[in-house]
């Protein structure tokens, strides 16, 4: 009889909390998001498994000693793996659009409000009962408007560690529904004829000019804004390693075998912080809210500003590329062809939105920076 | 508790305004480099470079980051081609 109640308490049965049913049921959701509704499932699918291995019973996963514990210690409390992510996302993006037509940075910039705006709603939630955000909190919550994972990680694991798995999960759950959440916002603000509007071809990039781009943004990084230069650093280095060409090996494996390792352990280091003691507060809820306001209030903030570059500008431009300035390449620009297309079937947006697009990240990026040298 | 907040919310508020002119102001300084080395390159043109590097190393990475393949984008270069001509 001793014997079989020491069996039985070596099982998993006889040790489940209500807490971590829940978060396996999470988990089990995650997975179901990304294998079935196709939501991000590069980063869902480990981040899923991995909410499902710490909360296991007597496993230990996240505790010292523990694998998901090592991984989440070596690659984010470090801050490597986002900034080894940035890189190959550096390798895998063409400036060519943005270099073309300089100005789309201005909507990259004025879609970063809806970092600093969520910033401000973050800190007015303390008002309501039940939420106690500081400062870094607030900040690490708001870069979720960044719509920029890798980003929002970084950001989260220096300012506001113990919620990085719910900024995280926020992130990439509304970067799986930007072609849900933004062509409502881009009908609202835009009429069918701004919609129709048709820009000008760009002109030919240079290779010299793309080589000679990541430096200068490097450049003009080190010399104001010293604490964006890990994110920009690495994304400018992945960026130069691509547009040189004499380091295809390097690049290749930077925009693939390197991303693809790295985003394995990045996840289940993500999906380890989804223990129940810290995602089931009433703080995730806010966090989820506060996401989406975040992203609403980027797509309408780049809207509007393109509105305004508009009416200045020479060359007409479609207000809907504005959209595209929330970064969460490439499917943001995709979201903006797709609604440019069903005004006008003859209307592609594509290339045109991918300059606000990549603005967006090296916006998002600065964004990140000045937080870190403010809040920090 | 409340004082505290509000405090709280004029430094988010102080943030916000800062935030945002030093993310204007640096991608403003970053359109200014961007027009400064097309006006160097265009200064300058390459050699005989320019005409066979362009056409191989724009396609690659336009399928690369819209995870569009090759042949997809070939089409609607084409289909836009001949649009333009028709109107």
């Amino acid at each position: 009889m001793d014997k079989l109640a020491l069996l039985w308490q070596s099982t998993s049965l006889a040790h489940f909390e209500m807490g971590q049913i829940i978060m396996m049921a999470v988990g089990c959701l995650l997975l179901f998001l990304a294998i079935v509704k196709k939501f991000e499932p590069l980063l869902l699918v480990p981040i899923g498994f991995g909410a499902i291995l710490t909360n296991i019973p007597l496993a230990g996963f996240s505790e010292p000693g523990g694998l998901l514990y090592y991984i989440y210690y070596v690659g984010i409390e470090t801050g490597v793996f986002p900034l080894l992510i940035f890189m190959g996302v550096g390798a895998m993006t063409d400036f060519s659009a943005l270099i073309a037509n300089p100005r789309m940075l201005f909507l990259g910039a004025a879609a970063q409000f809806g970092i600093f705006g969520t910033l401000f709603g973050a800190i007015a939630l303390n008002l309501v009962p039940g939420f106690e955000f500081t400062l870094k909190d607030a900040s690490a919550i708001a870069i979720i408007g960044g719509a920029d994972g890798p980003t929002a990680i970084f950001l989260a694991s220096k300012l506001a560690p113990e919620l990085l798995g719910a900024i995280a999960v926020a992130a990439y759950s509304y970067m799986a529904l930007v072609p849900i959440i933004q062509p409502p916002i881009m009908r609202l603000l835009t009429n069918e004829e701004e919609r129709n509007i048709k820009m000008a071809q760009l002109r030919v990039v240079s290779k010299r000019e793309k080589i000679i781009f990541p430096l200068a943004v490097l450049l003009m990084t080190i010399l104001f804004l010293p604490s964006a230069t890990p994110l920009v650093g690495m994304f400018c280095l992945g960026n130069l390693m691509k547009e040189s060409g004499v380091v295809d090996r390097l690049s290749n494996t930077a925009q693939n075998e390197l991303i693809n390792i790295v985003t394995i352990f990045l996840g289940l280091a993500v999906g380890s912080k989804l223990s129940a003691d810290k995602f089931l507060t009433i703080e995730t809820l806010g966090i989820l809210g506060l996401g989406a306001i975040a992203f609403s209030m980027g797509t309408a903030a780049g809207i509007l500003m393109a509105k305004v570059l508009g009416k200045f500008s020479k060359e007409k431009i479609n207000p809907l590329i504005g959209a595209a300035g929330v970064s969460a390449v490439p499917m943001a620009a995709r979201v903006v062809n797709k609604v440019g297309l069903e005004t006008n079937p003859h209307n592609f947006l594509l290339m045109h939105a991918m300059g606000p697009n990549v603005a967006g990240v090296l916006g998002s990026a600065v964004a990140a920076g000045i937080l870190l040298a403010l809040v920090g | 508790m409340q004082p505290d907040v509000m405090s709280l919310l004029l430094e988010a508020g102080m943030l916000l305004l800062v935030g945002m002119s030093v993310v204007f102001l640096f991608l403003t300084l970053l359109i200014g480099a961007v027009n400064f080395i097309a006006w160097v390159c265009a200064k300058f043109p390459e050699e005989e470079l320019t005409s066979a590097v362009q056409p191989s190393r724009r396609a690659p990475p336009a399928a690369n980051q819209s995870g569009i393949s090759a042949p997809v984008v070939a089409a609607i270069t084409a289909a836009v081609d001949q649009y333009r001509r028709q109107h």
